[in-house]
């Protein structure tokens, strides 16, 4: 821990990026997806003079300008901010690696915004064609967005191989998610396209031009219903074997009787998906006319807990890594690991040692400062994954015993390796975080009397 | 002694020189604090005209106020640069500020959404007799309040001997960094500096649209605000820590001849804008003051990039002997995404330039 662990109680600082991020998700994929639609229907409503239709296109541009400029572009910048908050190692490490893409991602995000803003703002300006034709740069312009940053994106699940040695970016860059990732992507950005048209087009009053565009915008959800199973397979294949296992058999041995978590995610995004295909179908395609808001809702919540389940799936396949096989969680890099353990953690990490030193440098204060610095990204005291249920049941040697055996980085010896990183810290150290994890949940007499 | 808990810099070398990386994060943020000067300034002054709500008022803002949701877009878009280079080159400082601070910092994003999406509540009411001013007061308040959450950044990244007494007192991250002494004439510096900007900013486009109200109005926004900058101004080089603080008054560092050069254009500019003003404002009247007052802003970005290097050079760190290993292929991309950026500009601009269509203005909603 070279810098300060921001302690989110209760919610975990992960939870407070995973809500940041599904709903930057939402919002942005919309914004792809939005940007070829825009100019798809457009050409069309041009091609057959409607213009009804055009006139309804101009104030689903402006909902759209606003919904992905502020709320979308907001929470994108939220997420660097969230981001470099839970794990200022992994982002520091990602934006070194990275940062000529990101800047490149940048560039593309400048055009981006700036296609919108003359795309709406310039609807009278512009001649038709021209004004097209923004439309066509900015569908570009905004799938490429999606085409870099998933570089970044999958490269955390899947660095590939040569990276780690060579350190060179397109190593990491075009992994093996990649292309999986970026088809399925692209697919659901269309699926989200037509679920927000279905809201701006709930309240067409003109009964006629609201049946043409909702089932023009139900055939935008299509390709992504038919297609995402099949994609959704062959980007499974190509993650790493163990991040499969976790998400087959669920993350705690898999506790019997219980569903394991692939079962549930699985489960919970087929019925969503179900579900958007059967309101799709029976609302804006059979009856346009009687759709209504509160449906266009439904299906607009339905589509975010879809999003928000497979964005989890990704970063529990992922864990205990933020950069697989070069980073945990926790900002310990795989190859300090064992340099921490022979040497310790507190002499190498500077903000471990503060926060020792802010309690007196006690064994329980250097405890409480490895809590902080290796279990705190994953685990809060009484919230998320809570230390205090998983050490209530347990007497001072099986605190021990634990903590022993998670310095073990032998998948055999050490049962949690698969979704949790190894104690890096020397087995002095490992006794006091045992004593101090033991104490708290135990605030006896004793707890008492120190306070 | 105990020594600072500074981290160590991430072990990756940087993609490109250093001081390439300096010259980056300097025009981006240039361009970036032109955009807010613009959205958030503009913001201010607008929801201000609105609110006295004579008729040129209200003419002007309805003039205005569109221009204002995309400036914040653009002020956005622009301001993720800066933050990235920041990462990269003081990675240790700016980490270790935000999480300190962490909720306080997190509060930006929120402020942002709601500010934003209150001024497009504002500007929507503008066409109409009902001007939505509550909206306009709060977008501008809102907005105005990231200063605050971006001054608090800056100084406590600056300042690593306050870490421990804020680790200690706030474990969670809660609060602001209130025991720096710069803060509060920073933040003052901060929203005076984007007022009396966005004052030019608007005598400018009134002389490129030949508007003679918004020049008058523009130029006394100017001369009010920088006539208070002088007062915090000179409380903020006061409260500046001490390297810093020698070094802006040395008279030879290149910081130094940068604050000097930025308050010399700053003072022209107000020399001629005086006169100016209470002349009517004529067009040909505004561009020297106008280009003093930009030259203003680049003196005082420059100043304030070598006091942060002065006080961080105190503990210790160089920005500029950080490990760098040039990766030519990115760099080739990103040049090549660059020109294909500029070019793609240009059209558009040209585009929406061009002579509007017959008829299409009546069309205007
Ligand atoms: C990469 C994230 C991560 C980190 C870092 C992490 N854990 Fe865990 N831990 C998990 C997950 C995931 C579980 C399983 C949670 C569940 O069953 O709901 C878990 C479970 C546990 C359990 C319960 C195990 C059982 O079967 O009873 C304990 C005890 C525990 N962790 C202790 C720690 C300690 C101590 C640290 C710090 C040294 C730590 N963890 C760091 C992710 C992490």
């Amino acid at each position: 821990m070279n810098y300060p662990v921001w302690d989110v109680p209760f919610l975990g600082s992960g939870w407070v990026v995973g809500i940041m991020a599904i709903i930057h998700i939402f919002l942005s994929h919309f914004a792809v997806g939005g940007g070829l639609f825009l100019p798809v229907m457009e050409a069309h409503a041009r091609k057959h003079g409607d213009e009804a239709m055009l006139r309804w296109l101009r104030k689903h541009a402006r909902f759209f300008l606003i919904v992905t400029g502020v709320a979308g572009a907001g929470t994108g910048v939220g997420i660097w901010v969230v981001i470099a908050l839970a794990n200022p190692q992994g982002v520091g490490h990602l934006i070194h690696g990275f940062v000529l893409g990101w800047a490149t991602e940048w560039i593309v995000f400048i055009a981006e915004m700036a296609c919108i803003t003359v795309y709406y703002y310039g609807w009278d300006r512009l001649t038709p064609e021209r004004h097209l034709k923004v439309g066509w740069l900015y569908a570009i312009c905004s799938w490429l967005t999606l085409a870099v940053i998933n570089g970044i994106i999958t490269f955390m699940l899947t660095p590939g191989k040569g990276w780690a040695e060579s350190h060179w970016m397109w190593d990491g860059f075009f992994n093996p998610t990649y292309a999986p990732s970026l088809i399925m992507r692209t697919l659901v950005m269309w699926a989200l396209a037509g679920v927000y048209a279905f809201w701006t087009a709930a309240t067409i009053e003109d009964l006629d031009l609201k049946e043409r565009v909702l089932q023009v915008s139900a055939r935008w959800v299509l390709p992504a219903y038919v297609l995402l199973p099949l994609l959704g397979g062959w980007y499974f294949l190509n993650i790493p074997p163990v991040s499969r296992e976790v998400l087959q058999v669920g993350m705690a041995g898999a506790a019997a009787g219980n569903f394991s978590m692939a079962t549930r995610v699985t489960m919970l995004t087929v019925m969503s998906t179900a579900t958007i295909g059967v309101i799709v179908y029976f609302g804006p395609f059979r009856n346009a006319r009687a759709f209504t808001r509160g449906m266009a809702g439904a299906v607009a919540v339905v589509a975010l807990l879809a999003t928000g389940a497979s964005e989890w799936a990704r970063e529990v396949a992922r864990k205990p890594y933020v950069i697989r096989n070069v980073m945990y969680s926790n900002g310990v890099r795989v190859e300090q690991v064992e340099a921490f353990q022979r040497e310790g953690y507190l002499p190498n990490s500077v903000w471990a040692r503060e926060y020792a030193g802010l309690k007196g440098d006690t064994a329980l204060a250097r405890g409480e400062a490895l809590y902080r610095g290796q279990c705190v990204a994953c685990h809060t005291w009484d919230g998320y994954r809570s230390m205090q249920k998983f050490m209530a049941p347990r007497n001072l040697d099986s605190a021990r015993n634990m903590v022993r055996m998670l310095r073990s980085r032998d998948p055999r010896e050490n049962i949690y390796a698969k979704f949790m990183p190894p104690l890096a810290a020397t087995e002095a150290e490992g006794e006091q975080l045992a004593a101090y994890l033991y104490q708290r949940a135990h605030p006896g007499p004793a707890a008492v009397a120190r306070k | 002694m105990i020594p600072l808990p500074i981290p160590p810099a991430d072990p990756l070398p940087l993609p490109l020189p250093p001081v390439i990386l300096k010259a980056l994060h300097l025009l981006t943020f240039a361009l970036h604090l032109l955009a807010v000067n613009l959205g958030v300034g503009g913001t201010v002054l607008s929801f201000a005209h609105a609110a006295r709500g004579r008729e040129g008022d209200r003419d002007l803002v309805r003039r205005v106020a569109p221009l204002l949701p995309p400036a914040v877009t653009f002020a956005v878009t622009l301001g993720v640069a800066p933050l990235l280079f920041i990462q990269l080159s003081y990675g240790p400082f700016f980490y270790s500020a935000t999480v300190l601070s962490a909720f306080p910092w997190l509060a930006l994003v929120f402020l942002l959404i709601a500010g934003y999406g209150l001024l497009y509540r504002f500007v929507g009411s503008v066409a109409s007799d009902r001007f939505r001013l509550w909206s306009g007061a709060l977008a501008s308040l809102l907005l105005l309040s990231i200063a605050l959450v971006l001054a608090n950044m800056t100084t406590l990244s600056m300042r690593p001997d306050l870490w421990r007494g804020l680790a200690a007192s706030s474990p969670h991250g809660t609060r602001l960094n209130l025991a720096d002494p710069s803060l509060w004439p920073r933040v003052l510096h901060l929203v005076t500096g984007i007022t009396a900007s966005a004052g030019m900013l608007l005598a400018g486009w009134g002389a490129w649209k030949d508007h003679a109200g918004a020049r008058e109005a523009g130029l006394r926004w100017f001369i009010g605000a920088t006539l208070c900058q002088a007062a915090w101004g000179t409380w903020l080089l006061l409260r500046q820590p001490e390297a810093a603080f020698r070094m802006l008054l040395s008279g030879h560092a290149f910081g130094s001849l940068a604050l000097w050069f930025g308050i010399g254009c700053a003072a022209l500019a107000l020399l001629m804008a005086i006169p100016a003003s209470l002349r009517g404002a004529a067009r040909k009247a505004v561009g020297p003051p106008f280009l003093l007052a930009q030259g203003a802003v680049v003196g005082m970005i420059l100043a304030r990039d070598q006091a942060r290097d002065a006080t961080l050079a105190a503990v210790g760190f160089d920005p500029y002997a950080l490990p760098f290993k040039t990766d030519w292929t990115s760099l080739a991309v990103f040049a090549t995404s660059l020109v294909l950026l500029i070019v793609l500009l240009t059209t558009l601009v040209r585009w929406v330039l061009a002579p509007v269509q017959a008829g299409a203005e009546a069309r205007h909603d």
